[in-house]
């Protein structure tokens, strides 16, 4: 047998092999030689075999700069920029040009210049899902104009543009999961080929010394070049027609007075069906719960009539806007809804022969849209000021 | 003759089979590029398919309790064509552990080293399996349970994690794929992770049980191996869709997307320790048998000494494998499948029918 102290020299040596190899020292990441991205833009470039690339980074901060907003946001964020074929070249001369590693792992979010947009972003994407640093999670946004200006912006509500944009999505994905398309929602919109994959728009606007980011609707793309967008009110009428959409306002007014709701919780159920002369029917079924928000006016009207006459109209109005949208959406010959994937799902044999015309059969769809709208509460007050007794 | 004579228990033999199935579990990119949204499909074909296989190992098992798979080749084909045959599985084996080794690597690669060279990761582990190895088959099978009980509790919160992004409707349409991917995704999901049962066959001597535990312990431990497989395939088709099938890694990819609140996300150090932990204890597994194999044809009294030259020969093969892992998965589609049948359904048939027209085993004289 081994005497008993090589064999504990052996054990000894092993633990050591062991520590030394398994902490892999090759992938150490120091939090001093790493740039970390919170924000990556890419835009149309003056060569067409090119496009511009923007990088922002969180600068971390030293504990003594405390003075507040008074500093110039330089100090937060550092931009780099260069020119480039494809995203791997961009990255690979960003790292031979700066101190730092640049850090993909906690990218925020994935900025399209509108025009880029417009040329098609696919094969922009790919390094995006293939790193393995990168995650599908990210967001993706499209900004009208230019992306690196979105990346640029100064802001009074938030130092890092990145991470603004990106809480703010995240704020809005409680309302509805569709207004945070993910890098992964986007390539299965692409895959599923006849839907047309909807992304946030945001617009840049001067205020003064700073800038404002905002929400100004939904781009709309067909296969991966953006055609058109939804604004803000299409934006709603599509959200409420995908259904599971929480805490979000509806605003009605007619000459009575006035109206706000807010849903608790609506649903939408779907329903395709083959017509008779071989075209697609489409039956939404919108239930919703709504809680009394605001109301103005309806001086004339009776308390008892009141509520049945708020539950009219509130289902008109989300009638009213769901039809709006799907005109948008059937003007642009664009399946923002995903009716094609749905048809496929539930007629997978017939659809083999509509998926190459389904253009010509998205925009003679026949969509019915039911609403039913229960109002169980009425907030604090049962009734507006000034209403009339019985 | 029994070359290693540690005894294991039923319960860590089902353990042992449990594991051995939940480690494919992880790597299942192989199927879900063929059979898409339908692939939990092809899992319970796969398990209808292997029950009879899995019946017949435990017959086997049951006729020759104290046999291991050389011997049974040796007595029912006479020493030299069994040896021959024998050979044959050893290089079986061989390849086997040198094939979840490369896995490791490059996945441990994917997942959470990239630029350590995996030669590193590879002869570390290497090394570590080969002293599990060394104090048999008793060590290497006590931590099953252990293995099994985190992997199962990695799969529940995995599930639960990701249970606000679950989409039913991705399961839609079922039964569109041509019929023949179904048969092509069965084959697979039966050859790869399922009939590669066929190394407990090495392990029989060291597995004492009557004829009913066996059963017992054989099928349940396969039961639970394939529950885990059709979880992990259904989960990651209710949370990746469409998208499933370009993804390498599915299950990386969904833990990734975990996201409750800012706290819980980036979750996927769970793949990560599942992946290690699983593939660790198959590989070992595999190693074992391998030089157990080795051993036999050689008929030496220890397998002690093999155990580094073994190792070594693994590692060196596991390098030269394939050229790239583009060459490893379309040969883990195309080709493995169809090569595995013979060492995992033919040859095991073809035992049992000869040994049963030579009415083997022959009844010792008391």
């Amino acid at each position: 047998m081994i005497p008993r102290r090589f064999r504990l020299l052996a054990v000894f040596l092993l633990s050591l092999l062991l520590m030394i190899f398994l902490s892999g020292c090759w992938d150490e990441h120091e939090l001093h030689t790493l740039f970390i991205v919170t924000g990556v833009a890419l835009d149309e470039s003056d060569d067409p075999e090119k496009m511009d690339i923007t990088v922002q980074i969180a600068k971390s901060q030293s504990k003594s700069s405390r003075s507040g907003d008074t500093e110039p946001q330089e100090n937060y964020i550092i931009l780099l920029k260069n020119k480039s074929g494809t995203m791997m070249e961009g990255l690979m001369e960003f790292n031979r040009d700066s101190s730092r590693t640049l850090m993909l792992n906690h990218n925020q979010v994935l900025l399209f210049g509108s025009s880029l947009a417009k040329q098609g972003i696919k094969d922009h994407i790919d390094l995006f899902m293939r790193d393995q640093d990168s995650r599908m999670e990210v967001l993706m946004i499209v900004v009208d104009g230019r992306g690196e200006e979105a990346l640029a912006a100064k802001l009074s509500q938030d130092r890092i543009s990145g991470m603004f944009i990106s809480r703010v999505i995240r704020t809005m994905s409680s309302v509805s999961s569709y207004y945070q398309v993910r890098m992964l929602d986007f390539v299965s919109r692409l895959l599923e080929e006849t839907t047309s994959p909807v992304v946030p728009i945001v617009t840049v606007t001067k205020k003064g010394k700073m800038e404002e980011i905002k929400i100004t609707g939904m781009a709309v793309f067909k296969g991966d070049k953006m055609i058109d967008r939804l604004s803000n009110d299409e934006t709603l009428g599509y959200i409420w027609a995908m259904g599971d959409v929480k805490h979000c306002n509806v605003v009605t007014s007619t000459e009575v007075g006035k109206a706000v709701f807010q849903i608790i919780k609506l649903d939408c159920k779907r329903d395709v069906k083959i017509r008779q002369d071989g075209g697609i029917g489409v039956k939404l079924s919108v239930n919703t719960t709504l809680s009394v928000g605001e109301i103005s006016g309806f001086s004339e009207t009776t308390s008892e009539e009141l509520m049945p006459y708020l539950v009219k109209i509130a289902q008109e109005e989300i009638k009213r806007k769901i039809m709006n949208s799907f005109e948008t959406a059937r003007r642009l010959n664009a399946d923002i809804y995903g009716f094609g994937t749905s048809v496929y799902r539930k007629y997978p044999k017939e659809w083999k022969s509509m998926k190459d015309s389904w253009d010509e059969i998205f925009s003679d769809i026949e969509l019915n849209v039911q609403v039913k709208a229960h109002i169980p509460v009425t907030g604090q007050i049962t009734q507006p000021l000034g209403m009339k007794e019985e | 003759m029994r070359i290693d004579k540690t005894q294991i228990s039923g319960v860590q033999f089902m353990f042992t089979v449990t594991c051995f199935i939940q480690s494919s579990s992880l790597l299942t990119a192989f199927l879900s590029e063929i059979t898409k949204q339908d692939s939990w499909l092809a899992v319970l074909f796969g398990v209808v398919v292997c029950l009879p296989l899995i019946w017949l190992y435990r017959t086997l098992m049951v006729m020759f309790p104290d046999y291991n798979l050389i011997q049974i080749l040796e007595e029912v084909y006479s020493p030299v064509v069994g040896k021959t045959i024998g050979i044959s599985y050893a290089w079986f084996f061989i390849t086997l552990t040198a094939l979840n080794l490369s896995d490791m690597g490059s996945f441990s690669k994917l997942t959470l080293m990239k630029r350590t060279p995996d030669v590193v990761l590879i002869v570390t582990c290497m090394l570590v399996m080969a002293w599990a190895v060394k104090y048999g088959i008793r060590l290497i099978t006590q931590y099953s349970a252990l293995f099994v009980f985190v992997a199962f509790s990695i799969l529940i919160a995995s599930v639960l994690l990701v249970l606000n992004q679950i989409n039913l409707q991705n399961f839609l349409p079922m039964f569109d794929l041509p019929a023949i991917k179904y048969v092509q995704g069965t084959h697979i999901i039966s050859t790869i992770p399922f009939g590669e049962l066929v190394t407990l066959l090495m392990i029989t001597p060291n597995v004492k049980l009557t004829r009913r535990d066996t059963t017992k312990y054989l099928f349940g431990g396969f039961t639970l191996g394939w529950i885990t497989v059709l979880v992990v395939i259904s989960r990651d088709i209710a949370v990746l869709g469409n998208t499933l099938p370009i993804f390498t890694l599915p299950t990386l990819v969904t833990l990734r997307l975990v996201n409750l609140g800012e706290a819980l996300s980036r979750v996927e150090i769970l793949f990560a320790i599942m992946l290690i932990m699983l593939l660790f204890f198959k590989i070992t597994f595999l190693y074992y048998v391998s030089v157990i194999t080795v051993a036999q044809i050689m008929k030496t009294k220890s397998y002690r000494h093999l155990i580094l030259a073994a190792g070594a020969l693994i590692t060196a093969y596991s390098f030269t494998l394939y050229p790239s892992p583009l060459h490893h998965a379309a040969s883990a589609k195309e080709i493995t499948p169809i090569l595995w049948t013979f060492f995992e359904i033919l040859m095991p048939l073809l035992t049992f029918v000869i040994a049963k027209l030579r009415k083997l085993p022959k009844e010792k004289e008391v």
